[in-house]
């Protein structure tokens, strides 16, 4: 069952952020540049949530105000930042210790706001400075350190010392996890007993006891003869407390220590370690004999009968694994556990350092489809992109001196779209979220034209941070829903798949009209466009523009109405339209790409010249596909293109692209 | 838990049935006769709970009638060491409603239309809303009184009570009015309050899920006198949640049905099947003949209750029956020349003694005679009422008196939560200066030693009038405040000590006078009923053989029952009107409870003319 998360953040006036307000999901990865801000919004939610912050450490100073804002203290300019926490109606203590904090109650939502304000005397005059943190809507409900320890978050830095972390005795995640079973005390004594007659065996090895005699002798020579100089031996004590820090993670067959793991391997246990600590532990796994009797007189329903089997050593009962109805076991303990069970949610700064990719991919899959710890990443790492879903993306983008934060979540993408796009994103590695721009292709020939035709333009796409998405289909929404719900500037180029309507009669006598495609068509043809049509659906589906927008004026056509709203359609397909653009020698270029890759011989050759000739475009464009494939013809073509050849359509979409990242940038 | 804890907990132990009820792990209904101990069975239990059942951030939450009988739990709890968690509600049901319910639930469900800050009706606005819903109904007459319309509305909340109350037209219509005009001011009441709060709790799941987190035990003290609303909220929360309730009451002691608690409910309760139902019988107080005499003067269908003393066994009880000339002033007389001289001769003390007379202006006219007598006395209810602000500054009192025995703290919180509601704007940025502000004012206010000279001062330097100028929370405030200041300048507290305000709850080593209704909760070795003339008690206009008759024999099986040992009964053969043509006399037989009472206990030796006593 997941547990409780932050649902929205609003941010003013605090470090990069001016104005923000930003919904969150359960697994959150939040991306984009250096320097946007990333470190700041979590340190945000700390001041909020975090326990190991002092009161110190949440009292602000002016360098904490966004960089616009001067002399924002003599202003009396305030920060502001409210946190809304969803899914928590389940955890009975959290729905009353924090019962002041509702909002909402459909869906259940809890608010906290943080603010740091001025204090002015009766004559309006700012005093001093200070911050309140409250539940809800009234300012006199404080939020304090005792409902921290029932909600809070725990952040593990971008620089962490994992090695350090986890050799850390008494704060090392073992330890804590170890001291979270409550071991019983008996038992210990016991243990601890017999290690310590076991190891005093050593006192009485013979090479002992002369070591003890030579320091002896020794010690005596140099302090002359004074009292009480006996020297003893003793072994390490083995007090009850430390006992349990001793124990430590081994790895491998060869019983490695920690210290001699590798970095990435070290923060994948630490990571994993924290993850077990922070998992709601409502259900215990483990109950002493004791405890089982007392819960059985509360349990009617015997749930703890069926989910609990004696151990052996007949001391604890053990859960065992194969839940078959979790819900219903974890109603009983919450109300029957009393042991308060807090709930952490976890930020990880760029989980990526130290870690190979395969790694990365496999830890974060893991965290973000598994755990049910809500986890906020802040990352650069493609890996985790890749693999995250697609509606739990915030990207931090800076333009106009501040940092605005866009987000994935409650994205309506249609479900089998939204699988088809979360492998497609996995496949291409998340670069969709990487760049400045993006232009969305529907297939192999545009994917390879489209920096090629950049170049002639006079513009190298890597240098604006352009990227070239080639989704292999015409499904281009699920891509534009994402791209504007992060407001990352976006164009698409597509063929227009121009039709000619031929009227016929049906067996049954109706009139019908049926769409004939792959075919030049001459102008008093009845005629329209695939393309056009499907992305005008597109647009009008997503709410960029009502049909209305899309009416078109006299001698105007859909195309460049449709250029207005980012999206580049073509006439034909992309080669049959260059074709058309081509005059006699632009055509040699076909004709020479064709003969350095075609597997048969001139007769081949000169099959495809012919059609070239007569303008049998479409007939050409197969001949390609037959012999050649179109990616391949495509991949040579592109390096040996004029500039005059480029449908206008293409040329217009690269300009396009190029301003809007500009434009962004200035 | 501390020694009294563990000590008081030997004595229940005693008690079959007290231990039953503290043990009871599920539903509980205590039905608890007078003198049964129910009040410690209760505390007992609220303190295990709290200390075993009862998981932080989930508290206790315990219910009772009004603010005085809140205030003796609260200190009953507190010598068992209790110390108050912030989670924990210990209150009066409307106390219950605001804090628990509309208070946070108010924005959320903008459908009930709660004004928040609550705006309460003040008695004005309560007084002209009622005029327009008459002349909305065309009522010339008396027809329709506000206080029969006030429990109309009180019986107006449906649920999932069974009991079958009678319901007349013209209330009803009357209500539909006034719950629509008082809606029109954006205004909230007493009555209105709860039955949101309890409307709320039953149509919005969410509210009961969080009353579930935050509660799981609800505990209920004098059940019956807490109305419809009340049970419906019962009824609803414990079929819809694991709320456990432990509910305490005694169908025989309710007598105030003229607001709309009638008995019948703790008859319900008790009924259900997953309640475990316990009597105690035991009677921890009284002789045997009081306990007789009591349940004679109840007069219910058999079989009769079986309540018998555990103390006083040797006792007799001692009934006198003494009969005066004419009017209440003879019967004053006779108590304060004849009756409290051979009291105090037989060696009885002042705070032992308690008159019982029939109304506010009787307690008055007691009250003037013992005074010019110098006879100390101490009066259950004053001119002003013991409001929240006025609870607050008698623990001031005691703040000032002996600062170990207050917390400041508390002192402050209630302080702050006056402020805030009141929009302060100060409150929020300079806490610390309005604390030490009052800390100040406090300490400083030590010096003055009578009750006059130390309100004066707190009012004043406290802006107390200022703050309360057109409270929407607190509309009668300060007036109120005003009372108070004027019984401690002019009447009653004229010259008191701070001390004495400082415990007003409890009298020193005073006689008590009290109206029947106030009488309930307190116990006297000797109580002195007044006032027993048929017609006068019970009233003329009560119907014989009605559900208010029944009320007015529970009303004097209360009386009685405060009594240890001895109940000294009075009335008179004449009493004299004043009516448009000027003074008229009537004569009046002995009530009938007199009437039972004699039968039973009476003979030539206790019942005596006046002049021979």
């Amino acid at each position: 069952m997941n547990s409780p998360y932050i649902s929205k953040v609003i941010i003013n006036n605090y470090k990069n952020f001016k104005d923000v307000e930003v919904n969150l999901n359960h697994k959150q990865v939040v991306i984009g540049e250096n320097n946007v801000g990333k470190s700041n919004f979590i340190k945000a939610i700390q001041l909020i949530l975090d326990r190991s912050y002092s009161d110190f450490d949440r009292v602000l100073d002016p360098s904490f105000f966004h960089d616009s804002i001067e002399d924002p203290e003599k202003n009396g300019v305030e920060i502001n930042i409210q946190i809304e926490i969803k899914n928590y109606e389940k955890n009975r203590h959290l729905v009353s210790q924090l019962s002041d904090a509702v909002v909402s109650t459909t869906p259940p939502t809890l608010r906290i706001t943080y603010k740091y304000y001025p204090i002015r005397d009766e004559t309006n005059e700012i005093i001093s400075y200070s911050y309140l943190i409250y539940k809800g809507t009234n300012e006199a409900n404080l939020f304090t350190n005792e409902d921290r320890n029932f909600l809070n978050i725990h952040v593990i830095g971008a620089l962490r010392d994992v090695e350090r972390e986890l050799n850390a005795k008494k704060r090392s995640p073992l330890y804590k996890l170890v001291q979270e079973y409550g071991i019983a005390t008996e038992d210990l004594e016991k243990i601890s007993t017999s290690i310590h007659s076991a190891a005093e065996e050593i006192l009485n090895l013979d090479e002992i006891s002369d070591i003890k005699k030579v320091i002896q002798n020794k010690f005596e020579t140099l302090t002359g003869l004074q009292h009480d100089n006996q020297l003893n031996l003793s072994i390490y004590d083995t007090e009850i407390e430390r006992l349990l820090y001793t124990i430590q993670l081994y790895m491998g067959v060869k019983n490695r220590p920690v210290s001699e793991l590798s970095l990435g391997l070290a923060n994948i246990l630490f990571i994993s370690m924290i993850m077990l600590l922070l998992k709601d532990k409502t259900i215990p796994r483990i109950i002493k004999t004791a405890d089982f009797e007392k819960y059985k007189a509360k349990d009617p329903l015997f749930l703890i009968n069926n989910y609990y089997n004696l151990s052996e050593s007949g001391s604890n009962y053990l859960i065992i694994e194969e839940l078959l109805d979790e819900e219903e076991l974890y109603t009983f303990f919450n109300k029957h556990n009393s042991r308060p069970h807090t709930v952490t949610i976890l930020a990880i700064e760029e989980p990526e350092a130290h870690l190979h990719p395969i790694l990365q991919r496999l830890i974060y899959r893991e965290i973000l489809h598994k755990s049910e710890t809500s986890v906020v990443f802040t990352t650069h790492s493609p890996y985790i992109t890749s693999v995250a879903p697609i509606d739990s993306i915030v990207y931090g983008k800076y333009s106009n001196n501040q940092t605005k934060l866009y987000s994935t979540v409650g994205l309506n993408i249609d479900a089998n779209d939204k699988i088809d796009i979360e492998r497609y994103l996995d496949a291409k590695r998340g670069e969709i979220y990487f760049g400045k721009g993006v232009i969305l292709v529907e297939g192999i020939t545009e994917e390879y034209m489209v920096p090629e035709v950049a170049n002639l333009l006079g513009t190298n796409l890597d240098d604006y941070g352009i990227v070239i998405c080639n989704i292999h289909s015409t499904n281009f929404k699920p891509y534009v829903q994402i791209l504007q719900a992060l407001n990352i500037p976006w164009c698409l180029i597509t063929d227009g798949d121009c039709y000619k309507n031929i009227a016929s009669i049906n067996g049954d006598g109706q009139q019908e009209t049926k769409k004939k495609y792959h075919e030049i068509v001459v102008e008093t043809d009845s005629i329209g466009f695939r393309g056009t049509e499907l992305i005008s659906k597109i647009l009008t589906d997503l709410d960029i523009c009502t049909s209305v927008d899309l009416e078109i004026e006299e001698g105007s056509d859909l195309q460049s109405k449709l250029s207005e709203y980012n999206c580049f359609v073509g006439y034909y397909t992309n080669e049959v339209d260059t074709m058309t653009k081509s005059n006699t020698s632009d055509l040699e270029v076909f004709k020479k790409v064709y003969s350095e890759l075609r597997p048969g011989g001139a007769k081949q050759q000169q099959n495809f010249d012919n059609e070239l000739d007569s303008e049998n475009y479409w007939k050409a464009l197969k001949k390609i596909d037959d012999n050649i494939s179109k990616g391949r013809f495509a991949q040579r073509f592109a390096s040996n293109i004029k500039l005059e050849m480029v449908p206008q359509y293409i040329q217009s979409a690269i300009t396009f692209i190029i301003d809007s990242v500009k434009d962004n940038h200035e | 838990m501390n020694k009294k804890f563990f000590e008081d907990l030997s004595l229940i132990k005693n008690d079959p049935n007290q231990k039953k009820a503290f043990d009871s792990k599920g539903n509980t209904v205590v039905i608890a006769g007078p003198g049964s101990g129910k009040t410690r069975v209760l505390t007992l239990k609220a303190v295990k709970l709290c200390k075993t059942d009862i998981v932080a951030p989930s508290g206790l939450a315990c219910i009772s009638y009004s603010r005085e009988t809140v205030r003796e739990l609260k200190k009953r709890l507190s010598e068992y060491n209790y110390k108050p968690k912030k989670s924990d509600f210990i209150g009066t049901m409307h106390g219950f409603s605001i804090i628990n319910i509309l208070e946070p639930f108010a924005k959320l469900y903008p459908q009930y239309n709660i004004p928040i800050p609550l705006k309460i009706a003040s008695n004005e606005i309560e007084e002209k809303i009622f005029i327009s819903v008459l002349s909305e109904l065309n009522i010339t007459d008396d027809s329709l009184k506000l206080v029969d319309l006030n429990r109309q509305r009180s019986l107006s909340i449906t649920g999932n009570s069974k009991v079958q109350l009678e319901l007349f037209d013209l209330e009803s219509q009357a209500e539909v009015i006034y719950n629509r005009k008082l809606n029109e001011v954006g205004c909230v009441d007493f009555i209105s309050i709860i039955n949101i709060a309890t409307q709320m709790i039953t149509e919005q799941e969410y509210v009961k899920n969080t009353l579930e987190a935050k509660f799981s035990w609800l505990l209920i003290d004098e059940y019956q006198d807490l109305g419809k609303p009340l049970h419906e909220m019962v009824l609803e929360l414990q079929s819809q949640t694991s709320i456990k309730v432990f509910a305490v009451g005694d169908m025989n002691q309710s007598i105030y049905g003229f607001s709309g608690a009638y008995p019948d409910f703790l008859n319900e309760l008790n009924g259900i099947s997953n309640f475990e139902s316990i009597t105690l019988t035991s009677n921890y107080r009284s002789n045997q003949g009081i306990i007789n005499g009591s349940l004679d003067s109840l007069q219910l269908p058999p079989p009769r209750l079986n309540y018998l003393a555990k103390q006083r066994l040797d006792e007799t009880a001692d009934f006198k029956f003494i009969t005066c000339e004419s009017d209440m002033d003879e019967q004053y007389e006779v108590v304060v020349n004849k009756i409290i001289p051979k009291l105090i001769a037989k060696g009885i003390t002042l705070n032992e003694i308690g008159i019982i007379v029939g109304s506010g202006r009787e307690v008055a006219g007691m009250a003037y005679i013992l005074k010019e007598n110098r006879i100390p006395f101490y009066i259950a209810k004053w001119g002003f009422t013991n409001s929240d602000i006025v609870q607050w500054l008698q623990d001031c009192a005691q703040w000032c008196i002996n600062p170990k025995s207050q917390s400041f703290n508390v002192i402050f919180s209630f302080w702050k939560r006056l402020l805030s509601i009141h929009n302060n704007s100060q409150l929020l940025s300079e806490q610390i200066i309005v604390r030490s502000e009052l800390y100040e004012v406090l300490n400083e206010s030590k010096s003055l030693i009578t009750l006059s000279d130390w309100l004066t001062n707190i009012y004043d330097k406290l802006f107390l009038n200022e703050i309360l100028l057109e409270s929407e929370s607190y509309p009668e405030e300060i007036s109120n405040l005003a009372l108070l200041l004027k019984e401690a300048t002019l009447a009653n507290l004229k010259g008191v000590k701070l001390t004495r305000f400082a415990t007003l709850g409890t009298p020193d080593n005073e006689i008590t006078v009290t109206t029947r209704h106030s009488a309930k909760g307190l116990e006297f070795e000797v109580v002195i009923l007044l006032g027993l003339e048929e017609g006068r008690f019970p009233f003329y206009n009560i119907k014989e053989g009605s559900k208010e008759m029944e009320e007015a024999h529970r009303l004097c099986y209360v009386c009685v029952s405060r009594a240890k040992r001895e109940c000294i009964m009075l009335r008179s053969k004449k009493h004299t009107f004043t009516g448009q043509w000027g003074p008229y006399t009537r004569s009046f037989n002995a009530s009938r409870f007199w009437n039972i009472l004699t039968e039973n206990f009476g003979n030539t030796s206790n019942t005596i003319e006046a002049k021979k006593y």
